[in-house]
């Protein structure tokens, strides 16, 4: 088949497109290496391996929402009151192979809450997960009366120290890569964001499937909770405010549409990276912390205004 | 051979029409069999009911044999009936493979796709029927021809028997016709039994071995290719016992009020040029994916066009127009009315009256901008009375009408913009026959006061009995006109399905 | 929508005004010392930036739409005004320019919604962190105090003793009220809301009236951060943190649908002070005040639930709806 001129120019402009955030990274990396003295040293590159953590970890299970054609703003405080009922059991003495089930138990019933109002009675998930937010961080402040549980014993403290933290965020992201590319489980959310009726239409258990997914999200912002305990040495109640906005922009500047149904846990992977070194290269420069928020959002609007530029010009013909 | 599918006194009503009336058909395994009928004959309800869409119907099915009950598309499928509709269920952004194998996929002891199994099964399909695309295109990047060729894939994975195919070459080109109509051979040829339901005569008579005639909702005829011809059929799809009689009135069309020019968007319609007489009823007639809806839609600015305008006199001047949202045609005197009034025209949670004055409210302020309650009542008083809307009262919630009302509702809408030219898109669709008499009076009325109506309908009786020209369209051109003298259905059935 | 008394914009108006009842009584016997003539006038005054923002969000929802940065945007107006008077520019410039950065940024998030055709989820969601980091940016994170005595003086004056803000905010309603109801506009709001496609189809310019709507809400939001400023005489940067969660939550409790189409500010209104009072009836009882964001959140979703679950409910029949156009 001969390609024409303009055939070449397109697939050539799309392969730019889809690596856009690819080469971007790079270029960010490079650029902060030479501009940013102590940036490209192993000290600095430890420091965004374990900040990264968390991050990675919310940004798997919202990355798993969005393709399905949902959302989960409650991360951040699944993980506040799951580490916060874990520290009302260490604060009885309890020790870690009770605590930690614990952690993961209840993060899962939180998950469920969320999973029984989106996929059973269908209620938006955007409102119902803003929802979630709030009661269960309302929850966290009102077991604890807003007090921090500290110190630690030493015990939890070990998932944090050295290349633990990375360690897990790299098997979480190998194994849900390979979960999503290569199980059937990945193939149906794409199938469920892309078109739910149809894919209903193939026998998908779409109810199931949504179900699921806010159960993972819950169990990953748990994970992630354990190990920022682990890394900072307290359990307070106010951790993980706006969590959730970072975890949607790595998840949509690594590539993945707002819209469901496209991209994947590799791109969200890229996503991480980009928002872990910008955030880290911004911290270095000495820019402001409180400026590190509109930065975010600034980033979550320019990148789906991207991404739909392009969905729109495959869209409809009405004129609205 | 043995019976693939038997059905016995299938009937299906849904409120105010009876879609199947106790049909009653036998069909062969390994054989193709047409399924023809007007809109409105029948088609789609049995699809849906052997699709398992519809699950509460009366009468019996019987799958080779076997009586079985179709409660859901689960169950369809999993009694080897597969159905290719034409809103293609594939999802656009997964891959040929992906999208064949959904559901289904063949899975490793460690719960790993095995993508090798899906290599080798899907390239042997893709191989039997002759497909020009690879495995690994997105779906939603192919043709509508192969998106289609992707479903019968899907079917044959699922290992069905039956492959039922809802107006296959709607949206294709001939080439892919003649593609497709290999395919089927093939599929034939391994003893599949094929439904080929659709409107082209000409193409029902290539493919199929027998054909089956439906006819407002019952069973006119199922007789072996050979023992009929085009004619006989379409005879048996548009003759029906006179005992409709239209409204007629004594006004004639006077001069062209409005005249359309070339009017091409890439897709959908081409070239589309027509005149429009001041007190004309002009019908268009078409199947589907003629484009007559979006002609319409594109006049008043809703639908986007590429190229082409209207010509039309406003103060005795001449003035070529492009109207890119309906308010500019509101103001011009040209309204819609919409195919699809739930989706396109009912503003569900408010009431008869304010569906009826949205669109006049200038109409109903004091001050210019504040509405005035009374004024609002008499408009909408006026209409009710006049085209006499059964409604308890105008607060009265609107979804609480029946089809008919509703219809009329959106009608009086339009006629509060004291518009003169109206696009009515399938005007009757969803309404009882004497609400149907309804609306042809006043279409009636409309044009005895020196409007004009562009009346676009499935149904080809009732473009007969009102239209004083009919414009046929096909796949998105005008291929004929007839003016009232020279109607007559099979004539036009015939120009419509040819190509 | 309503001449038939018992439907269900009334009906729920009339529950509300029952529970509000309820509580007040529930008040009265818990804490007699405390109904007096200054409980009710913190009541009323605490009442009035939380009413302002709930009209603007009613008409957002009624008009199909949805905007979680008014929290910000109310931040940002007394955190703006007060840091520019305070740099020297005269206060009533000092206030238009922060009443300009509310309406503006409502703009921005019409052109987001509009012309970029985004969802109004995300959009407002970015939004509301944007503004937020912008107000804690130049308020270096310390709560403003620098406004002038007139200015904070206003909440001090009442008009036959009831606070001139509470008058303002009720003013606002009636007017917000008598928009949507009796005007053109408000009228396409409802359509609109109800029915984008056919609100097209009749001839209305949707897109013009969304980003209307947005700068609106923009601006109500801005006049909310105004009345808040003067009642407390200082504006904290995370001002309106938890501010969308209790208007939105007031709401849908008045009786507005998240989907647009219909509502009315009255009910709006009862949402507001049935919340307000549940809260002081929380406070009464020595309840962590952390457990109004359970309760708001608990009640928000059950109302958002069931107004989903009976359109599912009367879909049941239609559950798989693959049209074919037969055309």
């Amino acid at each position: 088949m001969l390609k024409t001129k303009s055939e070449i120019s397109e697939k050539f402009l799309n392969l730019f497109r889809n690596n856009l955030v690819f080469l971007l990274l790079i270029l960010i990396f490079i650029i902060f290496s030479l501009k940013i003295p102590g940036f490209f040293a192993k000290q600095n590159f430890d420091n965004i391996s374990r900040q990264m953590t968390t991050l990675g970890l919310l940004s798997t299970g919202m990355t798993l929402a969005i393709i399905a054609g949902g959302i989960d703003l409650s991360v951040g405080a699944i993980l506040a009151l799951s580490i916060t009922i874990g520290g009302l059991a260490i604060k009885n003495g309890y020790s870690l192979e009770i605590v930690y089930p614990l952690v993961i138990i209840s993060s899962l019933f939180m998950g469920f809450i969320n999973g029984f109002f989106i996929s059973k009675l269908k209620a938006p998930p955007i409102i119902v997960t803003l929802g979630t937010m709030n009661v269960f961080r309302g929850i966290a402040m009102v077991i604890t009366n807003g007090k921090w549980v500290s110190p630690i014993p030493p015990e939890f403290l070990i998932v944090g120290k050295s290349y633990i933290p990375f360690l897990t965020l790299a098997v979480v992201f190998i194994i849900f890569i390979i979960i999503n590319t290569f199980w059937k489980f990945g193939r149906n959310l794409y199938a469920i964001g892309g078109n739910e009726i149809a894919a209903s239409f193939s026998g998908v258990p779409v109810v199931k499937y949504k179900f699921f997914i806010y159960l993972i999200s819950a169990f990953l912002s748990a994970i992630a909770g354990i190990i920022f305990v682990g890394r900072s040495g307290f359990i307070q109640p106010q951790v993980g405010i706006g969590y959730e906005m970072d975890a949607i922009a790595a998840v949509v500047v690594g590539g993945t549409s707002i819209w469901g149904g496209s991209g994947s846990i590799a791109r969200t992977v890229l996503g991480t990276f980009f928002i872990s070194i910008i955030l880290n290269g911004l911290t270095m420069l000495g820019v402001n912390p409180y400026w590190k928020d509109a930065f975010i959002g600034g980033l979550i609007l320019l990148a789906i205004s991207i991404d739909s530029i392009r969905f729109l010009s495959e869209k409809s013909n009405i004129r609205i | 051979m043995s019976l693939a599918l038997e059905l016995k006194d299938i009937s299906k009503s849904f409120p105010g029409v009876k879609a199947l009336d106790s049909v009653s058909l036998s069909l062969k395994s390994g054989l193709v069999h047409g399924l023809v009928g007007e809109n409105g004959a029948g088609k789609s309800t049995l699809i849906k009911i052997l699709a398992g869409v519809y699950p509460d119907y009366d009468g019996e099915i019987s799958l080779f044999g076997k009586p079985v009950k179709i409660i859901s598309p689960h169950d369809s499928q999993n009694k080897r009936i597969s159905v290719i509709f034409q809103e293609l269920t594939i999802i656009p952004g997964l891959s040929v493979a992906e999208n064949i194998f959904l559901g289904r996929e063949p899975t490793r002891i460690s719960g790993i796709i095995n993508k090798k199994i899906i290599a080798q099964k899907g390239k042997e399909i893709l191989n039997f029927l002759g497909c020009n695309f690879k495995l690994s295109d997105i779906a939603g990047k192919l043709s509508i021809a192969n998106q289609q060729l992707v479903e019968i894939c899907k079917a044959l994975i699922l290992n069905a028997e039956i492959i039922i195919m809802d107006e296959p070459t709607a949206s294709i080109t001939k080439a892919e016709v003649k593609n497709l109509f290999d395919q089927i051979k093939k599929l034939k040829e391994s003893g599949k039994t094929i439904i080929y339901v659709s409107h082209r005569i000409e193409e029902v008579f290539e493919i199929c071995d027998t054909i089956s005639i439906l006819r407002d909702g019952k069973l006119v005829g199922s007789l072996p290719k050979e023992e009929t011809d085009q004619n006989k059929v379409i005879n048996m799809m548009v003759g029906r016992s006179v005992d409709f009689i239209y409204p007629s009135r004594d006004t004639k069309p006077s001069d062209v009020i409005f005249s359309v020019k070339n009017l091409t968007k890439k897709g959908f319609f081409e070239n589309i040029s027509f005149d429009l007489k001041k007190g004309e009823i002009l019908g268009f007639a078409g199947l589907v994916g003629a484009g007559r809806s979006e002609v319409g839609k594109a006049l008043i600015g809703f639908f986007d066009f590429d190229s082409g305008y209207v010509n039309f006199f406003k103060k005795n001047k001449l003035i070529n127009y492009v109207f890119k949202h309906p308010r500019q045609a509101l103001n011009e005197g040209i309204a819609y009315l919409p195919e699809d009034r739930k989706k396109e025209g009912l503003f569900h949670l408010l009431s008869v009256k304010e569906n009826i004055t949205i669109s006049a409210l200038l109409r109903c302020v004091n001050f210019g901008f504040y509405l005035d309650n009374k004024k609002e009542k008499n408009l909408a008083d006026f209409y009710i009375n006049k085209i006499m809307i059964k409604t308890p009262s105008l607060e009265q919630n609107v979804s609480n009408l029946s089809g008919g009302n509703q219809q009329k509702t959106i009608i009086s809408r339009l006629l509060s913009t004291n518009a003169n030219i109206f696009i009515f898109d399938e005007p009757t669709r969803g309404i009882d026959v004497g609400a149907k008499f309804e609306i042809y009076n006043i279409m009636n009325d409309l044009v005895s006061e020196g409007k004009s109506i562009i009346f676009i309908s499935s149904e080809l009786p009732e473009l007969m009995g009102i239209s004083d020209r009919i414009i046929l369209m096909r796949s998105g051109r005008i291929v004929g006109e007839i003016i009232k003298n020279n109607f007559d259905a099979e004539i036009i059935m015939k120009k419509l399905v040819e190509g | 929508m309503r001449k038939n008394f018992l439907n269900r914009q009334n009906k729920i108006s009339l529950i509300l005004i029952i529970i509000i009842i309820l509580l007040f009584l529930i008040l009265a016997i818990l804490s007699p010392k405390l109904m007096n003539y200054g409980f009710f006038l913190e009541l009323l005054k605490r009442s009035s930036e939380v009413i302002v923002l709930a009209v603007g969000t009613t008409i957002v929802f009624i008009s199909g739409g949805f905007d979680l940065s008014f929290g910000s945007i109310m931040a940002l107006s007394g955190a703006l005004t007060g840091i520019i008077y305070k740099i020297g520019i005269p206060f009533p410039l000092a206030f238009l320019i922060g009443i300009l950065a509310c309406i503006g940024i409502g703009l921005a998030n019409g052109f987001f919604v509009v012309r970029v055709k985004l969802d109004p989820f995300i959009v407002t969601l970015a939004m509301a962190q944007i503004v937020r980091s912008i107000v804690y940016g130049i308020t270096s994170g310390k709560t403003v105090t620098s406004f002038p005595d007139s200015f904070n003086n206003i909440s001090e004056i009442s008009i036959s003793k009831i606070p001139v803000i509470f008058i303002i905010a009720v003013f606002i309603s009636i007017v917000a009220n008598i928009f949507m109801r009796k005007t053109i506009v408000g009228r396409y709001l409802y359509a609109m809301g109800g029915n984008q496609l056919a609100a097209y189809c009749s001839g209305i310019y949707i897109n013009k009236l969304k980003i209307l709507v947005y700068s609106l809400s923009g601006f109500l939001a801005g006049i909310s951060g105004f009345l808040l400023a003067t009642r407390t005489n200082s504006v904290p940067p995370n001002t309106g943190l938890y501010t969308p969660l209790e208007v939105v939550t007031a709401v849908v409790v008045g009786g507005t649908l998240i989907s647009g189409g219909d509502g009315s500010i009255f009910g709006s209104f009862l949402g507001v002070f049935t919340m307000i009072l549940l809260v002081n009836v929380f406070n009464i009882l020595g309840i962590n005040p952390f457990w109004n964001l359970i309760v708001l959140g608990v009640i928000m979703i059950f109302v958002v639930s069931y107004e989903s679950f009976s359109r599912i409910f009367s879909f049941r029949f239609n559950r798989l709806k693959i049209e074919s156009n037969g055309k």
